[in-house]
């Protein structure tokens, strides 16, 4: 298999995973609206923030307010990271390595993009947004088990799952992480809505049901922490992300540094004690993984794709 | 939408389905019969749904615009093309025998020069050819074969015959085009498919790939064979890549191959490099190897020609072969084909007169008012003049371009070029239509069942060409 194929597949794996779930955080975030008390609203800003891309918000807007956050976020050709700038990228890869990719998801992918970019008003209202996002993760979904029941699974297979894995994993410490300083940020006052908030957190990552029956007690933030950072079972879970993108590289040739790699932020994650994480607040250690999700990356881009850029 | 025959306006032109009487031709009445029957709305749903299908198979061609490429999709024009079979066998004959002859040709061009030593072709049409290429001399591909995949560009005249416009022996590209309208015909027209009697033609990826197959220099059974695109931005990438998905040959660019040491071509895979046989290879002899042809050339890779030349990889085509696609070479092609095989041409040339011989120029010179003028190389950089609409003043400075540099024109009577029913918005009006099919040859021939039909999806207009409002049809070989 090319080198420059194999980096195509993983990036379209990535660009995929992370349009799914910018749409479901963007679901989750417009139904916390109707639960929270006007007075505080959502903060809107988090959502730029979680997504790393404050910056250039910055740039364009003055106000996070609801609709520019929206926009922003959903179909603004200004941020890389919008959802029909995720699904462009997605599909510019995937037209790239066209004769790889099986013509079937090759169309869910085509239109995928042509429907996010066509209909993206709909997401700007309250009454077509739910609806919008929604079909946008249902097309994920399919284009997901096109690729795993008609691809073979062998190289390319598995640098696209690669690709969804690592920006998976990336995608659920980065909700973590914002769940956690909302909690922060809202204070005492707004103690009777923590529950709500920790379950939006665990909706945001389809995890809420998932949750519920491995978990017997009350939503709490220590054992939501536990649940998505250290489950091997659930899928959104950041340790299972991590062992199922290893038996992928494993399955790869040459692979001993980048197996080596996720070792590494496996032993990190198994190691890390809850308790203390939401005592003093997950943000550190957010960074500190994510850090080292990069050098997983990095040890791909030197062993497979032979490029030291993006 | 009005859908009757009688008044379809065509009069001035050969029409490919309606007599001028305002009848079917033979092999089209089923077809005809059939849209009349559908009615005028259901034909504009059926179109509806072409486009639907062509946005969501993503069948795009790329063009350049403000500095940005975009890719838009495939305009199509339903109404289908028909050939009866009879007349399309002896035609695919004559293109068979065209290829040999121009393989032939090439072949003697870069070895013996008998041709020339003979006297069929004078040698001064060659050496001042900016397309013969001295990196090729001494060479002798397998099966003696040069250009393995040609396209060439037939026109019907007034007179119902169909004539040759031009050979394309470089790169041509449409093929994926014609497999892709007939998928979509299959969609839209499904009950004509099954009640007509239609040539399949969805057998190209695997003639190309045995074709390929057959030359490479180790004769193995499972030859590596890649296809080199110059990437995602040319125009034609949508069918490098549909072509690569259906022989399930590698994709490859300039910087995914390297030439070793051993003068072998390897490809960069994540396992290392891996031997490659055969490449068919969408760019031009001059940006193919820096090592050989441009030193600027980003797209090509270092070496290929020196690898080539020694037998270690098959290319296709073979560099060098625009040397036979000149117009002034193409004007010699009937001699050529008596000279090479002693038959006489099955399928005739459109006149071309040649300004460099003395007696054509004048006759040129005379009648600029009837004629069309093209520039015999296109990198000449001239555009073409036809005579009947160019100005006075146009007229008077070709006649002076012509006579400072006679080899560099040729000129053709204007070809009544035939039209077909096509969808304008909501009407159906006679649209010009040419033909290319698409000729292999390595081990064996092969000929296309029918080719890709263009048309000049505006009235009156004879540009075929896509980037310029052209568009296609499905093209049908019928018994």
């Amino acid at each position: 298999m090319l080198s420059r194929v194999a980096e195509r597949m993983y990036w379209l794996g990535r660009y995929v995973e992370r349009a799914e779930n910018t749409a479901r955080l963007l679901a989750v975030n417009a139904n916390l609206l109707l639960d929270m008390p006007s007075e505080v609203g959502v903060l809107w800003q988090s959502l730029v923030e979680i997504l790393s891309v404050g910056t250039d918000f910055a740039e364009l807007h003055e106000d996070a307010t609801e609709r520019n956050v929206m926009r922003f976020l959903v179909a603004s050709e200004k941020n890389a990271g919008s959802l029909v700038s995720s699904l462009s990228f997605a599909r510019e890869n995937a037209r790239t390595v066209r004769e790889i990719v099986p013509s079937e998801a090759w169309e869910v992918i085509n239109d995928l993009y042509w429907s996010a970019k066509e209909r993206h008003g709909e997401a700007l209202t309250r009454k077509g947004r739910l609806q919008y996002l929604d079909s946008i993760v249902m097309q994920c979904h399919q284009l997901a088990g096109i690729m795993g029941n008609t691809m073979s699974h062998r190289e390319p297979y598995h640098f696209v799952r690669s690709g969804c894995l690592l920006e998976r994993a990336d995608m659920t410490s980065r909700i973590l992480d914002v769940g956690c300083t909302y909690v922060l940020r809202v204070g005492e006052r707004l103690a009777p809505y923590e529950n709500i908030l920790w379950t939006n957190v665990l909706l945001s990552l389809s995890a809420y049901q998932m949750y519920r029956q491995s978990v017997r007690e009350r939503i709490n933030p220590r054992d939501v922490v536990a649940f998505l950072l250290q489950d091997t079972a659930f899928p959104h879970a950041i340790a299972y992300c991590l062992e199922e993108y290893g038996e992928c590289v494993q399955r790869l040739p040459r692979h001993d540094a980048p197996l080596a790699e996720v070792k590494r932020v496996q032993k990190h994650v198994a190691a890390a004690d809850p308790d203390r994480l939401v005592e003093a607040g997950l943000h550190e250690y957010i960074d500190a993984f994510q850090t080292s999700l990069g050098r997983c990356d990095t040890a791909m881009r030197k062993t497979w794709f032979g490029t030291n850029g993006g | 939408m009005k859908l009757d025959w009688q008044t379809y306006d065509h009069a001035r032109h050969y029409d490919e389905l309606v007599t001028p009487a305002g009848r079917a031709r033979p092999g089209a009445t089923s077809l005809l019969a059939h849209l009349k029957n559908l009615g005028g709305d259901e034909v504009l749903r059926r179109k509806k749904l072409a486009e639907q299908a062509i946005k969501a198979m993503g069948i795009t061609f790329t063009v350049y615009s403000d500095g940005s490429n975009i890719d838009r999709e495939w305009p199509f024009d339903i109404i289908p093309r028909i050939i009866r079979a009879k007349e399309w066998e002896r035609t695919a004959a004559g293109l068979k025998q065209r290829l040999t002859a121009l393989n032939m040709f090439i072949d003697d061009l870069y070895n013996e020069q008998k041709v020339l030593k003979d006297g069929v072709v004078p040698r001064h049409v060659i050496m001042e050819s900016g397309n013969f290429r001295e990196q090729c001399v001494g060479m002798r591909p397998a099966h003696g074969v040069w250009a393995h995949i040609c396209g060439s560009d037939l026109v019907r005249d007034a007179d119902g015959r169909i004539y040759v416009l031009e050979d394309n022996l470089r790169v041509p590209s449409g093929v994926s085009y014609m497999l892709e309208n007939r998928r979509i015909t299959k969609r839209v027209f499904p009950e004509l498919l099954e009640a007509n009697d239609i040539v399949p033609n969805g057998d190209y990826p695997a003639q190309l790939f045995d074709t390929l197959a057959s030359l490479s220099p180790r004769p193995k059974d499972d030859p590596e064979i890649a296809l080199l695109t110059p990437g995602i931005y040319n125009s034609a990438y949508f069918e490098h890549a549909f072509l690569a998905q259906h022989m399930g040959a590698e994709l490859v660019e300039g910087g995914d191959l390297v030439v070793g040491d051993d003068d072998c071509v390897y490809m960069r895979n994540i396992e290392g490099l891996s031997r490659v046989d055969v490449i068919y290879r969408r760019i031009d002899d001059m940006f193919l190897d820096p090592e050989a042809f441009r030193k600027d050339s980003m797209l090509g890779v270092k070496g290929l020609t020196r690898a080539w030349r020694k037998g270690k990889v098959a290319l296709a085509n073979a560099p060098g072969t625009g040397v036979a696609d000149d117009k002034v070479v193409c004007a010699y092609v009937p001699e050529l084909i008596k000279y090479y095989l002693g038959e006489d041409a099955i399928i005739p040339n459109v006149p071309t007169y040649l300004c460099f011989v003395d007696k054509q120029r004048e006759y040129v010179l005379k009648n600029l008012d009837k004629l069309v003028v093209k520039p015999a190389n296109e990198s000449g950089g001239y555009g073409i003049m036809i005579g009947p609409v160019a100005t006075k003043a146009m007229r008077a400075e070709f006649a002076e371009r012509i006579k400072a540099s006679p080899r560099d024109y040729v000129a053709q009577p204007v070809v009544a070029i035939s039209t077909a029913p096509t969808i304008l918005g909501r009407e159906i009006v006679p649209c010009h239509v040419d033909l290319r099919p698409f000729s292999l040859q390595g081990a064996k021939h092969f000929v296309t069942a029918g080719g890709l039909t263009r048309v000049a999806m505006r009235r009156g207009s004879l540009v075929v060409n896509s980037s310029q409002g052209g568009g296609s049809k499905d093209t049908w070989i019928v018994n």
